[in-house]
Order: structure tokens, then C-alpha cells, then sequence
């Protein structure tokens, strides 16, 4: 009865928190591929690959943390470079 | 740990899908769910392919049930002081627990791993296991990789709202199961307290 409880109180703060569309959009993480990603946030992969001066193709499942180190960067720096890319993306 | 071994499906592919689920099918507290949730969108995002995905996580799922019912049933000698309770549940199942093992597939899936064993300890035949097993599978792969697909955006959402709606049907299960118990348990006892007056 407690983990009853436990699960319904769990569902009533979960969806008061996932009300809110800020919560919504996914903070980067080093394990996502760029295709993921691009799909999280609504905007053409090769739309955001091109921006990001990487072939579509070549980065199929690659994630994140992988790309960055590529590109000699750090994944923190390379994040920044890709919520930058999606926001440019976002406002044409 | 689940930030590892959600690095591992974009780094390995299926096989690391196909062990994470396969070792959830025996018991391992691993997030397989999520792992399919996320395989689904990498489906969408066209980072994994449709049919081979499926067919692994089907492949390894009916695998994985299927291990742990042969543990259940040579392992059975082991468990010689639980038999009658096992013996009970086997007989349950065996005869009436084709939706037990169907349910336990998706809806309170994390029963899954001890109906399994207690499946293959109580001596349940694989005939009765298969149907419903492989039913409560394919609804297990087909929800949760559509799902995945179709809200990937929307990621740890989904993953929230799913394990807080299984919990919710495992514990309320867990609860009516008790009450049952319960009230078989005090039907018992009131039984042999009139028997113990009447002689």
C-alpha cells in the first residue's frame, strides 16, 4: 500500500514538473548522436550536421562526447557550438 | 550506470541492447526498458535499422525468459524447503496463469524474472509458458520501441511516466494479492477453529 502510494504521489509531482515546457527540452549528453539530437529539438539533421562543418553521413551513431574529441575540443565547448548551431536553426 | 549503458547502445549497437535485455529477462536491475525507449528513437533518428532492431530485442527477450524458466526448473532441486509454495504457484500457473505471464511481460514487468523461475520450479510446461510469453513480447518490444520512435524527444518524459505507471500496476497487484492471501488465510483458520470446537 505504501509503494502504492508512493507511485501515485511520484505521478501527481511528474506531471506538475513536466507541465512546464522548460522542462522539456533535453539537456545535451555526451552519449547522444547528432541525429538524436536533432530530432530532440525539431531542426533538419543535415541542417545541423552542415552547420556544424560535419558530413551527414559520417556521423551516423556517433555520440556526442566521440564528435567533440575529434574535433580535439572538449564535449562541454562542443555542446555549446551545437545549442548554438540549434538555436540559429530555430530562428530562420 | 544508466548514463553508461545508455552510451553504450549509439557506441555497441544491438549487441549491447540484446545483453541489456537479456540479463533483465534473469533478474539483473538493468534499465532494458529504457534501453528499447531509446533504441526506438534511434530507429526514427535513422541511427539503427527497423527490422534488425525489433528482431533483437524480440530474439533476446524470449532468450532471456526462456533461461530463466530452464534455471527455474533445474535449480528447483535447490529450493527443496520452498517446494510447497512453489508447487502452488506452479499449479497456478499452469492453470490458470497464461495471463500472469502475459501481464508480467509489459504491465508489471518487474515481476517478469521471478515468474520465470518460479515458472520453471514449478514445474510449469513449456507449452503453457511459450503462447503467452511470446504474446506479452511482442506487445513488451512493439509498445515500447513505438513509443521510443514516436516521443524521443521527449526522452526522460516518457521514461518517468512509463516506470511510474508500472510501478503503480505492480504495487496495486502486489497489494490485491495480499488481501487474497490474507482472507484465504483467515477463511483457513477460522475453518479449523470450528473444527477444533465441534470435536
Amino acid at each position: 500500500m505504501l509503494a502504492t502510494a508512493f507511485f501515485t504521489v511520484r505521478g501527481v509531482v511528474q506531471f506538475i514538473y513536466w507541465s512546464d515546457p522548460a522542462h522539456r527540452d533535453q539537456a545535451l549528453e555526451p552519449w547522444m548522436p547528432l541525429g538524436f539530437v536533432a530530432r530532440s529539438y525539431d531542426v533538419e539533421r543535415d541542417a545541423l550536421a552542415a552547420a556544424l562543418d560535419l558530413s551527414p553521413d559520417a556521423n551516423r551513431r556517433v555520440p556526442l562526447e566521440d564528435l567533440a574529441e575529434n574535433r580535439g575540443q572538449e564535449f562541454e565547448a562542443f555542446a555549446r557550438e551545437v545549442e548554438a548551431a540549434i538555436q540559429e536553426l530555430r530562428s530562420k | 550506470m544508466t548514463d553508461w549503458l545508455l552510451a553504450a547502445l549509439p557506441t555497441y549497437g544491438l549487441p549491447a541492447l540484446s545483453a541489456s535485455i537479456f540479463l533483465a529477462c534473469l533478474g539483473v536491475p538493468l534499465p532494458a526498458s529504457m534501453m528499447l525507449l531509446l533504441s526506438g528513437a534511434f530507429v526514427a533518428s535513422g541511427d539503427l535499422p527497423f527490422v534488425q532492431t525489433v528482431l533483437t530485442a524480440f530474439g533476446s527477450a524470449v532468450i532471456g525468459d526462456n533461461t530463466g524458466f530452464l534455471l527455474g526448473r533445474h535449480a528447483s532441486g535447490f529450493l527443496a524447503r520452498q517446494t510447497e509454495a512453489i508447487q502452488k504457484v506452479g499449479t497456478y500457473l499452469q492453470e490458470r496463469g497464461a495471463w500472469a505471464i502475459f501481464l508480467s511481460r509489459w504491465l508489471v514487468a518487474p515481476l517478469g524474472p521471478a515468474i520465470n523461475l518460479a515458472a520453471g520450479a514449478g514445474a510449469v510446461s513449456w507449452r503453457r509458458l511459450l503462447a503467452p510469453e511470446l504474446a506479452g513480447e511482442v506487445i513488451w518490444v512493439g509498445l515500447y520501441i513505438s513509443l521510443g520512435a514516436a516521443f524521443g524527444h521527449a526522452l526522460t518524459m516518457l521514461s518517468d511516466a512509463l516506470s511510474t505507471v508500472i510501478g503503480l500496476a505492480t504495487s496495486l497487484t502486489l497489494m490485491a494479492l495480499a488481501i487474497r492471501l490474507l482472507r484465504q488465510h483467515r477463511a483457513r483458520n477460522r475453518k479449523s477453529v470450528a473444527f477444533g470446537q465441534g470435536s
